[in-house]
């Protein structure tokens, strides 16, 4: 029988992947964040997944977050868009992973913004804060 | 160990509580002290029992505890330890009049 489009579908996923998710190791998790070194409860170099959940300076509910493979050593982008509807903000930093830490890259964060014309401008301002931090194996 | 100072940012949170988070000795250029500040020492000690709790497998741990970071450039010294950092914050206009605290305290 052909089904039509009012017809409920019950769909089976017993047994697939979704089963198989490992559960992640919460490594960090402070909602207000920092913008300055994380602490982790353990090492990058045990996981080789990572996700860092970050936020703006525009408040806790501007957020994002990055995936990182095989984490230790490597330094992701992280990037928050802000559009006030006049002005598009763009606040990103470049961290460092090593160990028990996440550290920013030097002086590698700052702002760009891009307004209507030919307005634009960039600050070193440290906007990116990091909220939360997942790992695990799989 | 922490120094205790209060500062008042831009944005009018007031911070009471620092500490020294990290200390890069830059060689023959310069020491990068990072500080953070916080609104209490209660909130670092809420910090402190997140990450222990997570350490433990507590994957329900979380705090909300503001933090405000601002790195200071010392001159290259070889052997600056994290205590003599502190010495060297006390001797800044920011941190003028700041009391030593211990984090155990």
């Amino acid at each position: 029988m052909a089904l039509s489009l009012k017809d409920p579908v019950i769909m089976n996923i017993t047994g697939t992947a979704s089963n198989n998710v490992p559960k992640p190791s919460i490594l960090y998790n402070n909602s207000s964040g920092t913008n300055g070194t994380v602490s982790l409860s353990a090492s990058a170099a045990n996981y080789n997944h990572m996700r860092i959940f970050f936020r703006s300076s525009d408040g806790t509910e501007f957020v994002s977050s990055v995936d990182v493979h095989s984490p230790n050593g490597k330094r992701p982008n992280l990037v928050v868009v802000y559009d006030s509807s006049t002005v598009m903000y763009f606040k990103a930093k470049t961290v460092y992973i090593n160990g028990k830490s996440i550290t920013n890259n030097g002086t590698g964060y700052g702002e760009a913004w891009v307004a209507g014309g030919s307005t634009s401008g960039r600050s070193n301002s440290n906007y990116v804060y990091i909220t939360r931090v997942e790992a695990w194996n799989e | 160990m922490g120094l205790k100072k209060h500062i008042t940012l831009p944005n009018g949170i007031q911070l009471n509580y620092h500490r020294v988070v990290s200390l890069h000795i830059q060689t023959n250029n310069q020491n990068v002290i990072e500080v953070a500040g916080y609104t209490s020492q209660t909130k670092r000690r809420e910090e402190i029992e997140c990450m222990e709790a997570l350490a433990n497998g507590d994957n329900d741990a979380s705090c909300d505890v503001f933090i405000e970071t601002a790195a200071y450039i010392a001159p290259y010294e070889q052997d600056m330890t994290v205590e003599s950092a502190y010495g060297y914050l006390k001797s800044l206009p920011e941190f003028e009049g700041a009391e030593d605290v211990m984090e155990t305290d």
